[in-house]
């Protein structure tokens, strides 16, 4: 939520206890009272996505638990895997409405960037770039590799092919989640080193994971792939994406301070539509909606004195986004694919949180970072979500040799850092002093 | 027109809705009851121009259905308050039993004239006439603020007639709740009588209210209630739908209940009302594109409509002009209190996707042709009898603010939640 709120009484827990409770009550006789399927089910299932999902994290805070993970329990409680409140076609309805969502998220994060707080903190950010995009990947492919006898998919893979999709398993890897780490900012009001250092990392990686996917495209699609030859395309398009989601980023960053300095109004309303309107031109155009976003809103805070209009108009939707898009998260949840595939998953889990913990060590040490960031820097990358899950879609449906199975593991690693980042970044910014309960 | 492409236009209408008319409405710029963007929805579907095309507003009618609600919602929470303050029971009364008088009058004449055109049963000439008349018997309270605030009326008549279109609407919101349950539900594993449709229908807005101020505790944040209340209310639209009861009438009772309960009435009325506007608009310009003239019964029904609601708040006028508050107003009064808007569109609306393609579109088209008599008979109606009483302070219309200093002044009592006289 938007707020840190005073402590809440005892009772106060009790009576949202028995309102989450009376809530899924409703939802559930309804559903089993109707002998054919529900109409409105996306109505139903956002209202009670958002009503579930913000008593669940007000119970999760008691705790100590992020807002975040109790956003993801209502969805994983309500979704087509437990109690069935939530069915798959409406969760794939509610997808595209996270477009949305992300949109806003990625302009929230690009307007947090203050370009003097980046060029103070450069150092660092090169060095854990380059480790956390070598030193990282390397470890999970390793890791993808020793595990694949376990994997029935890649039988009879040659060892090229092996290491092919080992490397597609590592740039999968390296991506990190904005969403859950403006989630938890939005819920903790942090700030300092740690969450200065988080915000820019993150928010830079996602023009590395470009550079990195067309690189593992075309070194990987002569081995995986029968007749096809290694091109430098790929590069081309990666670079073609890059180049262009800036220049429309930064235009539309330029249109931005001008509308919110000449008009200023209904700026929901603008947002919601350039979000569902721009998002759907750019994914046509086979430009990066999410680059777009944060260069739009980095233009908005370095380029003009609009920043805090514009994050204050965000803000307002803030909540509303955050419970929609972590509570189609949790529905989204795959629980029997995880449940088949939990100790592969748990592996290739344990081992990028142990990739992401050395890397930023050796990135720290030889940067000079101070101590809270090497202490805790590593807790905000451990997050992933939709973003990983968009990746492992294009890599599924570019190599028909790894398709399904490949994109179920990768929802399956997905699911268990959706569900241990946030709490771990929560409480590495509880222990830096960094939120307001803290202090 | 895509639904994508649509959904896009929609929004921008939105933002029209937000930016040039937001704020301004109120005091007396644009049509009182929004009826330019009916006809403009109306020229834009299918049956004229085809540019909102028959694909698109299906892609849109969940939109519609969500919108409906939420602004029925927003009219739920502003229910019999007048200048912020609680009406009391015996007005709350007598604007119900006025609205009835009109309400019976149109339920009679349309009964009859649907005998008249052709073989019916009893329960669809029921089920036709009641609907009409449900949508038929209110006053926006809109139009009637509109011209209080344009003309800056003052007085007890002022007070009477937005007390009296304040809460109206309940009568209309329940025979709409018992006709939903009139029209054979969803199949359902277990028998619930008629009667306790209609109690569930009511009970889970009272239900969500309740859990809503529970949730919302003593201290009310922001974006924890904005998450509430809109759960809340889609929530209310979604189940009531999904049982194939009026959710319109659910979100009134949660609106309702929110505003009687919560002690945070004021501060949630704000955020709601932010969000009206740009939802009104949309709503109205999909409505108007809804309407299709193809039914041969139209013309009589609508001719003995229009008829009967003329002389229910002719009668309404009459009985007000009978008070000592009403006397000086003249016997005309009651064309003031013609003007239909906001609730009467919602639940035609409703009424219209429930009833399915042939008696709702009638329902639908008398809905548009009432606020559009309304819109020509009742402002100038109205701002006359109030100008005969004396309540006038600005009979001119002069106004207060130029439109450009008001589109870049925030209106606090955007819509609604503005004051009726000093």
């Amino acid at each position: 939520m938007s707020a840190v709120s005073a402590p809440k009484s005892l009772a106060l827990r009790g009576v949202q206890a028995m309102a989450l409770c009376a809530v899924f009550a409703m939802a559930f006789a309804t559903s089993r009272m109707l002998v054919d399927a529900p109409a409105a089910a996306t109505a139903t299932a956002v209202g009670f996505l958002l009503l579930a999902g913000v008593l669940a994290s007000e119970l999760c805070e008691m705790v100590g638990l992020p807002h975040l993970s109790g956003y993801l329990l209502a969805g994983i409680i309500a979704g087509p895997h437990v109690l069935h409140l939530v069915q798959h076609d409406t969760v794939e309805t509610l997808t595209k409405v996270n477009k949305l969502a992300l949109s806003l998220i990625a302009l929230a994060g690009g307007a947090e960037l203050r370009l003097d707080d980046l060029k103070q903190g450069i150092k660092g950010l090169a060095y854990a770039t380059l480790f956390q995009s070598t030193l990282a990947l390397l470890i999970c492919m390793g890791t993808f590799f020793l595990v694949a006898p376990y994997l029935p998919f890649l039988n009879g893979f040659s060892l090229p092919a092996l290491i092919g999709a080992a490397g597609l398993w590592g740039v999968l890897a390296v991506t990190r989640s904005p969403a859950a780490l403006l989630g938890i900012l939005s819920q903790t009001r942090a700030q300092g080193p740690l969450t200065r250092f988080s915000l820019a990392f993150i928010m830079s990686s996602d023009v590395v994971v470009i550079v990195l996917l067309a690189f593992a495209f075309m070194f990987v699609r002569p081995v995986l792939i029968p007749g096809a030859t290694f091109a430098l395309s790929d590069l081309v398009a990666a670079g073609h994406e890059i180049l262009g989601s800036v220049a429309i980023g930064t235009t539309f960053g330029l249109v931005l301070v001008g509308y919110l300095k000449l008009i200023g109004r209904a700026l929901i309303v603008v947002l919601v539509a350039l979000g569902f309107g721009l998002s759907e031109v750019l994914a046509y155009l086979h430009f990066d909606p999410l680059l777009v976003f944060i260069i739009g809103g980095l233009v908005v805070q370095n380029l003009s004195k609009q920043a805090d209009k514009l994050l204050h108009a965000v803000e307002e939707t803030g909540s509303v986004v955050y419970v929609v898009f972590f509570a189609t998260a949790g529905a989204h949840l795959d629980l029997p694919l995880l449940a088949s595939l939990w100790p592969v998953a748990l592996a290739l889990a344990a081992s990028r949180v142990v990739a992401t913990y050395v890397s930023h060590h050796v990135a720290c040490r030889l940067a000079g970072d101070p101590p809270v960031i090497v202490k805790y820097g590593w807790t905000s990358l451990v997050s992933q979500a939709g973003l990983a899950l968009g990746l492992a879609g294009v890599v599924s449906a570019a190599f028909p040799a790894l398709s399904l199975p490949f994109q179920s593991l990768a929802i399956a690693v997905v699911a268990i850092n959706e569900m241990v980042g946030p709490v771990l970044f929560k409480w590495a910014l509880d222990r830096a002093g960094e939120t307001r309960s803290a202090h | 027109m895509s639904p994508m492409t649509a959904f896009i236009g929609l929004l921008f209408l939105a933002y029209m809705g937000s930016v040039v008319v937001g704020g301004r409405a109120v005091r007396g710029y644009g049509l009182p009851s929004g009826s330019e963007y009916l006809l403009l929805g109306f020229l834009l579907g299918p049956y004229v121009l085809g540019i909102l095309n028959r694909e698109a507003l299906e892609a849109m009618k969940p939109f519609l259905m969500v919108g409906a609600g939420w602004l029925v919602l927003v009219s739920g929470m502003d229910w019999g308050h007048v200048d912020d303050q609680p009406s009391s029971l015996k007005d709350i009364l007598a604007s119900a039993l006025l609205a009835l008088i009109t309400g019976g009058l149109m339920f009679g004449a349309v009964f009859w004239v649907i005998g008249q055109l052709g073989p019916s049963t009893a329960k669809s000439r029921l089920l036709l006439a009641g609907a009409i008349a449900a949508v038929g018997m209110e006053t926006t309270r809109l139009a009637v603020r509109w011209v209080i605030e344009r003309y800056g009326a003052h007085g007890p008549l002022s007070r009477r007639i937005a007390t009296l279109a304040d809460a109206d609407e309940l009568p209309a919101l329940l025979l709409v709740g018992a006709l939903f349950v009139y029209i054979p539900l969803p199949a359902t594993h277990i028998y619930v009588p008629p009667g306790g449709w209609f109690a569930i229908t009511l009970g889970l807005g009272v239900v969500m209210g309740l859990i809503s101020v529970a949730l919302m505790g003593p201290e009310l944040h922001h974006g924890e209630a904005q998450c509430l209340i809109l759960g809340a209310g889609l929530l209310c639209t979604g189940l009531s739908t999904a049982l194939g009861l009026a959710g319109v009438v659910s979100s009134f009772v949660l609106g309702v209940t929110l505003s009687r309960i919560s002690p945070h009435r004021m501060a949630l009325l704000a955020i709601m009302k932010k969000s009206e506007q740009p939802v009104l608009l949309p709503v109205l310009l999909l409505a108007g594109a809804l309407v299709t003239l193809e039914d041969r019964r139209l013309p009589a029904i609508l001719g003995v409509t229009l008829g009967a609601r003329l002389l229910g708040k002719l009668l309404t006028g009459a009985l007000l002009s009978a008070t000592s508050t009403g006397r000086a107003a003249g016997p005309l009064l009651g064309l003031g209190l013609l003007p239909s808007g906001v609730v009467t569109i919602c639940l035609a609306v409703s009424l219209s996707f429930r009833m399915g393609a042939k008696d709702g579109q009638l329902v639908l088209g008398a809905a548009v042709a009432m606020s559009l008599l309304g819109e020509l008979l009742g402002p100038v109606s109205l701002r006359r009898a109030l100008a005969r009483a004396g309540e006038l302070r600005n009979p001119t219309g002069t106004r207060s603010d130029p439109p450009g200093l008001a589109a870049s002044q925030p209106a606090p009592d955007a819509l609604g939640a503005g004051s009726v006289g000093p």
